[in-house]
């Protein structure tokens, strides 16, 4: 009956999607779709000439099969889960910050600096000098692009990816340059002194206590978005920016606040991978991690606590997936093709959902 | 009504203050527990049922430093009857973790076939003293850990006299991936030996700071030919195909890399690896092993120039000659190639 | 079978529906609806938005199958299939919202799709000279050659209309035709149809305007809940026949027909004042030009004016949505220009946009939720940051029962309401606040009527209480029933306001049209 109001703007489909998959999706479909993905993953391995079957077996003993491989499932969890939580904070808000590999470097390159910097202090000055200054970096990164978007309106899809390349050369710069360990001839940062190591969790094993730091951020944000009135502005404005921002809400400042705070979680996990994992920054510290992630998002429906369950998924299957492939001789990729697979399977049913809903609304308003 | 993030953000903060906090009243008990591990040299345990692994840096059908290994080690556990698997494209991240998997699956030999996991194979080594770790890198200090290397510079100095020599004016290139001290050494070697053939002679090099990107690699080796270089030596993947673009020659690296550029590429500087790996494995089986340096050169075999593939006639037989004397002179140790591991601009 | 004349009207139908049902679901959209259309007839559709007009309307386009029933045309069983069936079968359809390319001609736009035009190379020109001599056939008085970009609203209804006429239509279905027209428009468009008819052409006029069913409709079928309810003769039935056909009971004429309205009450300050507000778009256009008016507590002023002239920009302004590039805005006094959207909702400024769903309400969310969207941030909804589940919901079920809002109660997702109760939402959500002030648009847009009654009581009491009304509404009946003073807004300049005493129709009319009294 009317033009369209100047000041509507329809989200872009994949928003909405987007914002579908974090409420839409039945929670059966999920558990679903890993099956459907591990029985394509099975037909896969039985054109290649494998056993599905000792392959899976591999897997799941490469997942929990000692101690130390459930450490490793937890260990590759905790940046997946740290940065997840954060990318699902940004789906919630409407946000598709993709940009977390870069901040999860910066905040990697920023702990081990300060790591350094403070190496000779109590253990716990010098972990919480580096996971502030973790924080700090990524929060910094993030809200670069987070600007961009509120003031000049600048798709923070691209911004976030340009300036994860900015961040990867930077990194690439520092660690082949001023920050690198004369020492050594890779691009690497010196070895952080022992106070600036995350400790061990699980004595005998690898596992250090990011995990429940982890565990911990996915609790406050999973509580936030309940209890908070900023988490019910947050989801609001994220389901609703034109409705939000007549009702008052103060979309910018949301918008500028979960970036920075994914950006913020991201970093986190940076330092914990520097502090708990490699004991130094090197050039090659994710592979991947800042991708994955959005992934491990969406498979948690962008709800923090699906983000820690995804990304423990997503752990084990990256776990048991490296063992996969020195047991039995499967490529490793082949748990990335089931990974993505499952998301894949989540999506698609997803919009198949939205295309098939039935048009009330379109029925009552003619 | 004020938004509440920044209370979230303080909510993250304060939980980050807590875990850490928590766990740094355990952190002085572990952090003893996997402190220093000491090198001695005891003979060891001979090993029955050898089990070898490698873990490589990138696919094993790099026609480079991957395959090289992936093949050497195949051919060493056909050699002793040792079974042998593999993990390929392994990230720096991930390196530790692959590691750990093998010797936690009894793997009694491992090999860490790339410079940048070397601190990984130390920290797993500590943890596995009976297992045996051969790592690609030069700062080994446990007794379980033992260190290989590829002198190729040695075979570098013979394609700088070849490159120096076909070059018409002496401009030739070397493209390359990271200042490590073996390609150091790769990079002063080939200099000498272009210094050798034609005083005069002038070496451009690039280090692109990654071990696998060929489209860098491509481009600096662009950049070296329209700086005048006519003969580029390949350390790195995607350089020959920057010689093929900018119609320059180029000398292949560890594998005979002729089918890459059938009209490009002179020869190749070929490494094998599977005597040292054989040699190793035989050590290992008969409780032998020691964790020195093992290096195998032009001498030992491993080192050598590849089929010209009928590009012979692009170099001056002249040159050609003195290269095949140079290398005779290497064998019988009558010449020693200079050894420079000086890090360049 | 004998083919009928069509001069005679009484024999038989060119169009007959029997019995029709379609289902979606468990809902049922249309329940055994019958009615049938003679040649040379304009019979009329009437029933409130969601009574199953638009469904019958697809039924007959060939964009739905009925579940049950049978088609006849002409007498004979006919199903269609596609849109190309009933096309082929003589429909032509003129939506709402118009089917245009508008940077294309007038002729493109009718080759578009059309095989006889050539299915690569349109010849567009021979496609020109005839629409040109079918367009002069009619008075439809329309360039071929024109961009339809460079033409009004009016216009680009007639190339609808052209459109169907090429291919060859003899039955048109035109869906609320009237909406977007100004009055002098709307009474042009009824006379083109009206000739189109001696012409021989059948015409399906959906519509909820009584005024205009009357002056052009022989026949009308009212329709309620999805059902047929009865067939009128109009020459034989008077209006609160069909009004209570339609809602299924007697109007209650005091409220939607009221020309009484609250009598101001003069104060030396008036609540809120507007000082030559306008705004500049990021093109450059002035989209508002100087807007000076003042409204007294108790009082409604009203905007009429046709849809795009700044309506949306005057509320954007006064809400605080948009900044004025010039101008000032007071509230009892005070310059509140430079506030944004919430301080303003804190200084008693309260806002019912005019799309509901998209700028109003979100409409995944629950109605709990929406209700308190506005101040979710103070007591009793939170304390301290953190949300008091039980008081959003209490404060829910209040208001659910207050203003006979239709739901399963208060987790009801906003979007599974119909229309009229998702206004009911989002106009509740504003008078409970008890504002100082209330800009509200478009109120009942798409809302059916027994919902209008309500939503223009709420709306008569909040300004009996002392709160000063912008109700700015493309419905002019809706300003006059409700406003003291009434302004007309023009190409985003208001053009003329009247005390509601000496609104003239016919001069109303021109002002909107862009004419100055």
């Amino acid at each position: 009956m009317s033009q369209t109001p100047a000041t509507s703007s329809k989200p872009a489909a994949w928003r909405t999607t987007v914002v579908r998959v974090t409420g839409g999706v039945e929670f059966w479909t999920i558990p679903v779709a890993i099956l459907l993905a591990f029985i394509v993953g099975g037909v896969l391995m039985v054109v290649a000439g494998v056993n599905p079957f000792d392959a899976y077996a591999a897997l799941v003993n490469g997942a929990f099969g000692t101690t130390q491989h459930v450490a490793d499932t937890l260990i590759e969890a905790t940046p997946l889960a740290l940065i997840g939580v954060g990318i699902a904070l940004c789906f919630r808000g409407g946000i598709f910050n993709v940009g977390a590999e870069g901040q999860f470097l910066l905040g990697g390159m920023a702990a081990a600096l300060v790591g350094q910097a403070l190496g000779t202090a109590p253990s716990i000055v010098t972990l919480l000098g580096m996971a502030i200054a973790a924080m700090i970096a990524g929060a910094a990164w993030a809200g670069i692009a987070a600007l961009l978007k509120v003031y000049l309106g600048a798709s923070e899809t691209l911004t976030t990816i340009m300036l994860t390349y900015v961040a990867t050369y930077l990194v690439s710069y520092l660690l082949n340059g001023p920050a690198k360990d004369p020492a050594s001839p890779l691009a690497q940062t010196a070895p952080l002194t022992s106070s600036g190591l995350l400790p061990a969790l699980l004595p005998g094993t690898t596992l250090h206590v990011g995990i429940i730091l982890a565990v911990v951020v996915a609790i406050a944000a999973h509580l936030f978005l309940r209890r908070r009135v900023g988490g019910f502005q947050l989801i609001a404005t994220g389901l609703n920016p034109v409705a939000a921002r007549s009702a008052g809400l103060p979309v910018r400042r949301i918008f500028i606040s979960v970036f920075l705070a994914s950006g913020a979680l991201a970093g986190l996990a940076g330092m914990v991978q520097v502090a708990g994992v490699q004991g130094k920054m090197i050039v090659n510290l994710s592979p991947g991690y800042g991708y994955t992630a959005i992934v491990v998002a969406l498979l948690g429906r962008s709800s923090p606590l699906g983000a820690l369950f995804a990304a423990l998924f997503f752990g084990a299957l990256s776990a048991g997936g490296a063992s996969m492939e020195t047991s039995v001789g499967v490529p490793a990729s082949l748990v990335t093709i089931v990974q993505y697979l499952t998301v894949l399977l989540v999506i698609a049913y997803t919009a198949f959902r939205t295309l098939r809903r039935p048009s009330r609304t379109a029925e009552g308003e003619e | 009504m004020k938004f509440r993030l920044r209370h979230a953000l303080a909510v993250v903060g304060i939980a980050a203050v807590v875990s850490l906090t928590a766990a740094c009243s355990t952190a002085v008990s572990t952090d003893s527990a996997t402190s220093t591990g000491t090198a001695t040299s005891a003979a060891r345990t001979p090993v029955k049922d050898l089990k070898i692994a490698i873990v490589l840096s990138g696919p094993t059908t790099d026609h480079d430093f991957n395959q090289v290994g992936y093949e050497a080690a195949e051919a060493a556990g056909k050699s002793v009857g040792a079974k042998v698997a593999f993990a390929e494209n392994v990230s720096d991240a991930n390196a530790e973790r692959t590691i750990r998997n093998f010797a936690s699956e009894g793997y009694q030999l491992i090999i860490a076939h790339s410079f940048s996991f070397g601190d990984a194979t130390l920290k797993v080594a500590k943890e596995f003293p009976d297992t045996v770790f051969m790592a690609g890198t030069a700062t080994s200090n446990a007794s379980n850990v033992g260190t290989y290397d590829n002198p190729d510079y040695q075979g570098a100095y013979l394609a700088g006299m070849l490159a120096a020599g076909t070059s018409t004016d002496g401009t030739v290139g070397w493209v390359s991936a990271i200042q490590t001290p073996n390609l150091l050494a790769n990079l002063h070697a080939y200099e000498a030996g272009a210094k050798d053939i034609n005083a005069k002679a002038t070496v451009l090099h690039s280090f692109i700071g990654s071990f696998y990107d060929p489209p860098k690699a491509k481009e600096a080796a662009l950049a070296q030919i329209q700086k005048g270089a006519q003969v580029l030596s390949a350390q790195t993947v995607g350089t020959i195909d920057g010689a093929i673009a900018g119609k320059a020659y180029a000398i292949g690296a560890l594998t005979d890399q002729n089918f890459l550029g059938p009209q490009t590429v002179l020869t190749s500087v070929t490494w094998d690896v599977s005597p040292l790996f054989t040699d190793i494995a035989k050590a290992v089986q008969d409780g032998s092993w020691t964790n020195k340096n093992y290096s195998y050169g032009i001498k030992e075999g491993s080192i050598g120039l590849a089929d010209f593939h009928g590009l012979e006639s692009k170099v001056p037989a002249d040159v050609m000659k003195t290269v095949l004397e140079r290398e005779a002179q290497i064998k019988d140790g009558s010449f020693t190639v200079p050894y420079d591991v000086s890090t360049v601009d | 079978m004998t083919l009928s004349s069509t001069q005679n009207a009484a024999a038989e139908p060119i169009l007959r529906v029997q019995d029709s049902t379609v289902r979606f679901g468990s809902v049922v959209a249309n329940d055994r609806v019958s009615f049938d259309l003679k040649p040379g007839e304009i019979h009329a559709l009437l029933g409130e938005n969601g009574a199953g007009k638009t469904t019958l309307m697809r039924v007959l386009a060939g964009l739905l199958q009925p579940d049950e029933g049978t088609l006849f045309l002409s007498g004979t069983p006919t199903t269609f299939h596609s849109v190309a069936d009933s096309s082929a079968a003589g429909i032509g359809m003129v939506h709402q919202h118009f089917m245009l390319v508008k940077t294309m001609t007038v002729a493109e736009n009718v080759s578009l799709g059309l095989k006889s035009a050539g299915r690569f190379f349109p010849n567009i020109a021979r496609v020109g000279r005839e629409l040109r001599a079918l367009s002069e056939q009619h008075g439809l008085a329309l360039d071929p050659n024109a961009r339809v970009s460079d033409l009004s609203i009016g216009q680009q209804q007639r190339v609808e209309i052209l459109k169907t006429l090429y291919r060859g239509a003899n039955i048109l279905i035109l869906d609320e035709p009237t909406a977007v027209l100004t009055p002098g428009e709307t009474d042009s468009l009824l006379e083109l149809l009206r000739s189109l008819t001696e012409q021989g052409t059948s015409i399906i006029f959906i519509s909820h305007k009584l005024r205009e069913i009357r002056a052009i409709a022989d026949r009308v079928t009212v329709l309620r809940h999805g059902k047929s309810i009865s067939t009128f003769s109009l020459d034989q039935t008077d209006d609160a026949t069909l009004t209570s056909a339609m809602i299924g009971r007697d109007t209650a004429p005091a409220v939607y027909n009221a020309t009484a309205t609250v009598r101001p009450r003069l104060e030396a300050v008036p609540r809120l004042e507007l000082h030559g507000l306008s705004v500049t778009d990021r093109r450059g256009h002035t989209t508002l030009d100087s807007i000076s008016f003042s409204v007294q507590p108790g009082e409604i002023f009203g905007i009429a004016g046709v849809d795009g002239n700044g309506q949306s920009e005057l509320a954007d302004v006064l809400s605080g949505v948009r900044r004025a590039s010039a101008g000032s805005l007071e509230l009892d006094g005070t310059d509140i220009s430079s506030l944004g959207v919430a301080a303003r909702i804190t200084s008693g400024i309260a806002h019912v946009p005019e799309d509901r769903q998209s700028t109003g309400l979100i409409l995944d969310l629950s109605i709990a939720d929406n209700l308190a969207m506005e101040t979710v941030g103070i007591a009793p909804l939170s304390k301290r940051g953190t949300l008091d589940r039980a008081a959003v919901r209490e404060n829910a079920l209040r208001i659910i029962s207050e203003f006979d809002i239709r739901c399963s109660g208060p987790d009801q997702a906003v979007r599974e309401l119909s229309g009229g109760n998702q206004q009911k939402v989002l106009l509740a959500r504003a008078v409970t606040r008890s504002p100082r002030v209330l800009i509200v648009s478009q109120p009942t847009r798409g809302v059916d009527l027994g919902a209008v009654e309500n939503i223009h009581r709420q709306i008569l009491e909040l300004a009996a209480s002392g709160c000063a009304v912008v109700l700015i509404s493309t419905e002019l009946d809706e300003v006059l029933a409700l406003a003291s003073r009434v302004a007309v807004i023009y190409s985003g300049a208001l053009l003329a306001t009247y005390d509601r005493a000496d609104v003239d129709l016919g001069t109303i009319g021109m002002n909107m049209a862009g004419q100055a009294a």
